[in-house]
């Protein structure tokens, strides 16, 4: 089965290479979205040899996702896995995340940050546990890591998911396509690694709450 | 007295740039009727205040000038919703538009 990794990049610049080196040995084909990054994300990862899709201008994870999507089925991809290109995932949990899409048990894998106890900072953990709460009352499906990038689709299952969102709340999104298209779904425990690089980069409050307001906006428009 | 002069002046200003920029087709026809009908009926109620009283009398409201404030407020939350979704769809369009570019540099 061909595994292909999508990884949507914005401004990585420093570690996008590390990224790429480790994901070589788990998957078939990594494909790296640079969202209009200003830095030379874009440049370094085509030096590496990885394939390369460039958004002239920054539009956001959700359209950085879908964009590669679009690019994995294209390039044949049976098993679709999303990797985070902030340092905050490990390339070693791929086998354990696909196997249950190998072995047709699942249609869509999550890594879940909280399966297990890990350290984590705690305003990560409790901006986590709202957005769960609030991807239930939007997708209507309780999962334990809603927000979590590391995920695994079967190629049957992506491309029965139509994604219309922009940013963040694409993750939300996915869990609410999960849901109406009751694909089975599977959350594997993950450890996140949190440097002060992987935790600059990720989410805070304002962020949050803008997020949940492009939710409210698709959900009734 | 004076200062309702000055709003009519303002008014038909507003109107004659209506009017040009119909000419220049900054604006089209169905945009240009709904803003000329608009302000005529500004016009009117700064001309005739009393219009407004009636009208609150008739929808059972204390005064003409709080009928005029809740029927701005219903059009202000109309053009808001509206502008919205156009913004919501411009941002898609935009995006639809650099993927492609994507995938075309692609090739």
């Amino acid at each position: 089965m061909k595994v292909i990794a999508v990884v949507p990049a914005y401004n990585e610049e420093k570690i996008i290479n590390q990224i790429i080196v480790n994901l070589k040995k788990y998957v078939n084909q990594i494909i790296v979205v640079n969202d209009g990054s200003a830095d030379q994300t874009g440049q370094i990862a085509e030096k590496s040899g990885v394939t390369v899709y460039n958004h002239f201008l920054n539009r956001g994870l959700g359209a950085a996702l879908k964009t590669g999507f679009q690019a994995a089925l294209m390039s044949g991809a049976d098993i679709i896995v999303t990797f985070d290109a902030d340092g905050q995932h490990q390339a070693q949990d791929i086998p354990k995340l696909i196997e249950p899409i190998q072995q047709g048990k699942a249609d869509v894998v999550i890594g879940s940050r909280f399966l297990k106890k890990y350290r984590m900072p705690w305003q990560r953990f409790f901006y986590n546990q709202v957005a769960n709460f609030i991807t239930l009352l939007f997708g209507g499906l309780k999962v334990s890591d809603s927000q979590s990038g590391l995920r695994a689709f079967s190629r049957e299952s992506l491309q029965k998911i139509k994604l219309s969102s922009e940013h963040m709340e694409v993750s939300s999104e996915i869990i609410k396509e999960i849901k109406a298209n009751r694909f089975h779904c599977q959350e594997i425990p993950i450890q996140p690694i949190y440097t002060n690089y992987s935790l600059s980069k990720g989410q805070n409050f304002f962020l949050g709450v803008k997020t949940v307001a492009k939710l409210l906006v698709d959900k009734f428009i | 007295m004076i200062i309702q002069g000055f709003l009519i002046v303002i008014i038909l200003l507003i109107i004659i740039g209506l009017f040009l920029r119909l000419k220049q087709k900054q604006l089209n026809l169905l945009s240009f009727i709904a803003w000329l009908f608009f302000w005529l009926v500004a016009a009117f109620i700064i001309i005739y205040p009393e219009t407004a009283n009636f009208l609150a009398r008739i929808l059972g409201i204390g005064r003409g000038a709080d009928v005029i404030i809740y029927f701005s407020i219903i059009i202000i939350f109309y053009f808001i919703f509206y502008f919205t979704i156009k913004l919501r769809k411009i941002d898609r369009e935009i995006t639809e538009l650099v993927r492609k570019i994507s995938f075309m540099d692609k090739k």
